[in-house]
């Protein structure tokens, strides 16, 4: 008989354990190569939204930065954009900047743990309502999408959008062997971008990003 | 030779004979089963007016005795004339109290499993609200008539997900409810109705 024994406890001699009734199963917790624990729903997980009118021509508007001392992996960016008329569209880009901004306003959001277990966030979000004076670096651009603008309050609902937002990184985007967006140190940020482009009237937004920090 | 044998007890691993494969059950480091499908799972539905000037509007709860992890909240809107509403899903610390309270039927989806512990429903009256952590997600949703006359330009489904069914990834957390105290809602922010406002939802958990 053998009894598999953890190698960096032999003095402890902790042993396998072997679940009983019913299926008599070996208990083991996935790990990748590099040694980092893989476990499902493993990862402190926070959210947080705002809702803003943007600065004139605006660059920045929603930030995620990274953290001085956990990892940062983005799961969702969602995010609504509507004006007083509707029937118009825009673009929005998808950044990761490896320097951070400079300047301007920004109004950071409640960082929301979705277990009270967890420690508090450590990764700053939030938006701009003045524009940074100065960009950081640019990585470059994740994805970039053109989304219809309804108006806030439409007076009919003929031809309307059923949801006023878009996914820019979408929730469930990864699937088993991809990387979610990684944040490393403070100096990463991952930005919505909206590339100094005219607004259009009474256009407002609202957003929505999860993470999780390890 | 070699015996797999359990470290606790004198259970030992079992082989399966056609496959010749090893039994294994995945744990987290906490020592959580993470099997698949392996959790008691309920679901709630309800239909109801809200109140003049809504704060909370649907509610879940925590339970005195087990974790309860929301997998899905689901809500729709229609009013008389067709227009957009704004709905957050928020997480509180405290109790709201106060204001009429209308519990729904928590439904297990497999009859062995015991009977739900979390508290789901929606508010008829205004309560005073508990302690907001914060807003989880927000949306600005289109609200078609109850009854339209026709059908052109008419979505398909009048309600959105806040928290997305099978949204997750991976590795991200449910948004888990423990103890009593923690509430999930969705909220209005105390806005006025649109005329004729009125609401469904669903709202799926597990419970462990």
């Amino acid at each position: 008989m053998a009894y598999i024994v953890d190698g960096s406890e032999l003095q402890v001699g902790t042993k396998l354990t072997v679940v009983a009734t019913p299926a008599n199963s070996a208990s083991v917790t996935r790990y990748g190569t590099d040694g980092r624990d893989v476990s499902c729903q493993s990862k402190a997980t926070y959210s947080c939204v705002g809702e803003f009118t943007p600065a004139a021509t605006p660059t920045d508007m929603v930030m995620i930065t990274g953290s001085p001392t956990k990892t940062i992996r983005v799961v969702s960016m969602y995010f609504t954009a509507s004006n007083t008329l509707g029937g118009v569209s825009e673009t929005l880009f998808l950044n990761k900047r490896v320097m951070p901004n400079f300047g301007g306003t920004f109004v950071a959001a409640t960082a929301v743990p979705f277990d009270s277990l967890d420690a508090a966030a450590t990764a700053l979000v939030g938006h701009y309502t003045a524009n940074p004076t100065t960009l950081g670096q640019i990585m470059g651009t994740i994805n970039s999408v053109r989304v219809a603008l309804p108006p806030v309050i439409p007076t009919s609902f003929a031809g309307h959008a059923e949801d006023a937002g878009v996914e820019l990184l979408p929730w469930l985007s990864a699937s088993v062997l991809d990387k979610m967006v990684t944040l490393r140190g403070v100096s990463e940020c991952m930005v919505v971008n909206f590339n100094s482009a005219a607004l259009f009237a009474g256009e407002v937004h609202a957003y929505r990003i999860v993470w999780t920090e390890e | 030779m070699a015996i797999i044998k359990s470290g606790a007890t004198a259970d030992l691993l079992t082989i399966d004979p056609t496959s010749k494969a090893a039994r294994v059950t995945v744990y987290d480091t906490t020592g959580r089963d993470l099997s698949v499908q392996s959790k008691a799972t309920y679901a709630a539905a309800g239909t109801f007016t809200p109140p003049a000037t809504p704060g909370d509007l649907i509610t879940i709860s925590g339970s005195s005795s087990k974790n309860v992890r929301v997998i899905s909240v689901f809500v729709t809107t229609t009013t008389t004339a067709a227009g957009s509403i704004q709905l957050y899903l928020a997480k509180r610390s405290t109790n709201s109290t106060g204001g009429a309270f209308v519990s729904a039927t928590a439904v297990p989806f497999d009859s062995t499993d015991p009977a739900a512990t979390a508290n789901v429903g929606h508010w008829t009256t205004v309560p005073t609200e508990g302690t907001l952590v914060g807003n989880t997600s927000i949306i600005r949703i289109a609200t078609p008539v109850a009854v339209p006359a026709t059908f052109a330009g008419i979505v398909e489904d009048a309600g959105k997900e806040l928290l997305p069914w099978y949204v997750h990834s991976v590795l991200d957390k449910p948004i888990v409810l423990r103890g009593v105290a923690q509430w999930l809602v969705v909220h209005f922010a105390r806005q006025a109705l649109v005329a004729g406002q009125t609401h469904a939802y669903r709202v799926v958990w597990t419970e462990e």
